[in-house]
């Protein structure tokens, strides 16, 4: 696990790799070899643009992919609101390949715009990909998501999803009715967003330090 | 009824009554509305969105147009019937043969409460029942809808719903536009049967440019259904047709629509509705010729609690480009709309999902969901989707899903184990890939769609 200032330039990986990156903008293509995995966490809080593409060179190599943001426009005037832009790529270049693609993300007063794309090789077979968008706008946001597949083999398995959402009022109401404040409902319903994204991040370092991050900044918002 | 790729490639020798040389002018278009004896507010139309035309580039995304010589295509062309005969024994022998094998009179006669066929350019045979008639829902040819009921066309006729500037296309049709249907459904009516118009091109380098207008009153409700083919000429043909459907409150309109031009023609289409105050719009569209198709059927919720359901299935075999999707604009709160995409690709066939869409600012409590299935045959096809999604209010639930896949060994193999051929085996499986939207179709056209796919299908095993 490393955590870097600013992130840049082409990284080959030719062994299972773990990379963390925290805050901080990124613009960074993996070449990966064959059997290789890199499972990647990117958790933001800035405004800013990321790109990330993903090569998967090797016969039997495999990317996860965990985007995590939060945006928080709170108290920033009209016109000046954050924008968050993040670009993620996978493409898959050689046979029995796998890539996972997810962001997962709130937006308070601000915008994201989450770009996607897949490209299936003609030569990848037996190749699995997948994409999935999800942002939870809270007071005045707006999220754009272009989920984007490009496929060129027919013996693949690919997919994608994408949503956006906001708090559920009748979840709140339902809390509230428990006794619950319409704070603790809301920190309940946010902290459950996240832990979905949160689950799937197997490195176990990386996922307490994100909860810890985002426990604190919960608190600020609601 | 037999249907046969050759049947639909078919061209008659039919002999033009009046013919403009190629290319664009605007001598051109004085030449059309002259022979059409327009009122000059539509001439002048014409002129303006001619000189938007020159102004607009080509879309500099999606499929190539580069083989497109928008010079080399006849912009009018006349066959020699007279104009809307009202009786099927008027129209002359060879287009009603034509029609008789796509099945026309014969499906009006049993279930089809008015059907319009566009021969070329104009409307040659046309009716409605009596009974609607009476109950004042007007069915009638575009040319005819001018001269007739000038202050609906004035009103609507691309001004609220696609705008001559929305796009290149747009503007070259509105210059060059020719025939096509007008209906207008009064408050409280509902049409029970479906009204039907079949478009097809018979010239050679032809563009077909016909306007459909659709106004649904409020309350009102109606189903429109198109059919498109073209015959197979070795030069290409355009057809940048345009469909403007204005539901108005509470009202409630089904278009569907099967084109089925030649492989040689560039559909460009503009298919557009905007819905009123708890108004329903429901797209049903099936692609399956065509060289390039570039149609994007659009809903622009208006009115609170408006509502949009797109279905659709593209087929692209070898040397096609599907490229397609539905565009929705949540205007309003309370606004829903669902989006069902299906789309095969064979033989080097490449079919594309491009979709839009947006919520605006204060379209509170609106719902939306997009899914998209792609079936793929082979290594030499291609499956994209482009959907794109902007969100600008909060009180929103967007949902978009989209899967590719090819078709399972496993299931061919229970098939087959059941005693089917493989040939057989594969279209059970495509028809129950395209069976939800196929269901929404009515019986003729549901047939005629299976057969087609079936035709399709049957080359793919060469």
């Amino acid at each position: 696990m490393e955590k870097a200032e600013i992130i840049g330039g082409e990284i080959a990986i030719t062994e299972n790799t773990v990379h963390y990156i925290e805050d901080t903008a990124a613009d960074i293509t993996f070449t990966i070899g064959a059997h290789a995995t890199l499972t990647l966490v990117v958790f933001s809080r800035n405004a800013g643009k990321s790109s990330i593409r993903c090569i998967l060179q090797g016969e039997g190599s495999r990317v996860e992919l965990h985007n995590i943001y939060l945006i928080n426009g709170t108290g920033s005037a009209e016109g000046t609101r954050p924008a968050y832009e993040l670009d993620m790529q996978a493409v898959h270049a050689n046979r029995n390949t796998y890539s996972r693609l997810t962001a997962n993300g709130i937006v308070i007063n601000g915008r994201s715009l989450i770009k996607g794309l897949i490209k299936i090789n003609e030569n990848a077979e037996d190749s699995d990909g997948y994409e999935k968008s999800n942002a939870l706008i809270i007071k005045d946001g707006t999220a754009v998501s272009v989920p984007n597949l490009k496929i060129h083999n027919n013996n693949v398995k690919c997919s994608h999803g994408s949503t956006v959402t906001r708090l559920d009022e009748e979840k709140l109401f339902y809390l509230q009715s428990r006794g619950l404040s319409r704070k603790d409902a809301s920190t309940i319903a946010i902290k459950g967003f996240y832990a979905q994204a949160l689950n799937a991040v197997s490195d176990e370092k990386i996922r307490t330090a994100i909860a810890g991050i985002i426990d604190k900044e919960i608190e600020v918002l609601t | 009824m037999e249907i046969s790729r050759e049947l639909f490639d078919h061209s008659d020798s039919i002999s033009a009554k009046f013919k403009i040389p190629q290319g664009l002018s605007e001598e051109v278009i004085r030449k059309i509305s002259a022979y059409k004896k327009e009122p000059e507010w539509m001439l002048q139309k014409r002129l303006e969105a001619l000189k938007i035309f020159a102004a607009k580039e080509m879309p500099n995304w999606g499929p190539s147009l580069k083989d497109l010589d928008l010079n080399s295509i006849s912009y009018f062309h006349i066959p020699d019937a007279a104009h809307n005969a009202n009786a099927w024994e008027k129209v002359p022998e060879e287009i009603k043969n034509t029609f008789e094998r796509l099945g026309i009179p014969e499906a009006e006669r049993t279930a089809l409460a008015g059907a319009g066929a566009q021969y070329d350019s104009q409307v040659v045979y046309h009716n409605l029942q009596e009974e609607i008639k009476k109950q004042g829902v007007i069915f009638e040819d575009m040319d005819v809808a001018v001269q007739e009921h000038p202050d609906l066309i004035k009103e609507y006729f691309m001004t609220k719903c696609v705008k001559p500037d929305l796009h290149k296309f747009a503007a070259l049709h509105s210059a060059v536009w020719s025939g096509g249907t007008f209906i207008y459904v009064p408050k409280g009516v509902h049409v029970e049967k479906p009204l039907q118009a079949y478009f097809r091109m018979n010239a050679q380098s032809l563009g077909q440019f016909e306007h459909t207008l659709i106004i649904i009153d409020e309350d009102a409700s109606c189903h429109y259904i198109e059919g498109c083919s073209a015959p197979r000429y070795s030069t290409n043909s355009l057809h940048a047709g345009c469909v403007e459907i204005i539901v108005h409150k509470n009202a409630r309109m089904r278009y569907s629509s099967i084109e089925n031009w030649s492989k040689n023609t560039y559909n460009l289409n503009t298919k557009r509705a905007i819905v009123e105050e708890n108004g329903i719009m429901e797209w049903v569209s099936g692609n399956l010729g065509s060289g390039v198709t570039m149609l994007y059927p659009a809903s622009a919720l208006l009115g609170r609690g408006a509502k949009a359901d797109h279905i659709g299935i593209a087929f692209a075999g070898p040397g096609q480009n599907q490229d397609t999707g539905s565009k929705v604009y949540h205007l309003a709160p309370h606004t829903t709309s669902t989006v069902k995409s299906k789309s095969i690709s064979r033989g080097g066939g490449i079919s594309s999902y491009r979709g839009l869409v947006k919520i605006k600012e204060g379209a509170k409590n609106s719902k939306c969901s997009v899914n998209c299935d792609a079936l793929m045959f082979d290594n030499e096809s291609e499956s994209n989707t482009y959907p794109t999604i902007d969100v600008q209010e909060k009180d929103v639930d967007m949902v978009h899903e989209a899967k590719v896949g090819k078709i399972s060994e496993a299931q061919l193999f229970y098939l087959m184990s059941r005693g089917l051929s493989e040939e057989e085996a594969l279209q059970m499986i495509v028809n129950g890939f395209i069976e939800p939207i196929v269901k929404e179709l009515p019986l003729e056209y549901a047939v005629e769609m299976n057969r087609l796919i079936q035709l399709e299908m049957e080359k793919s095993l060469g």
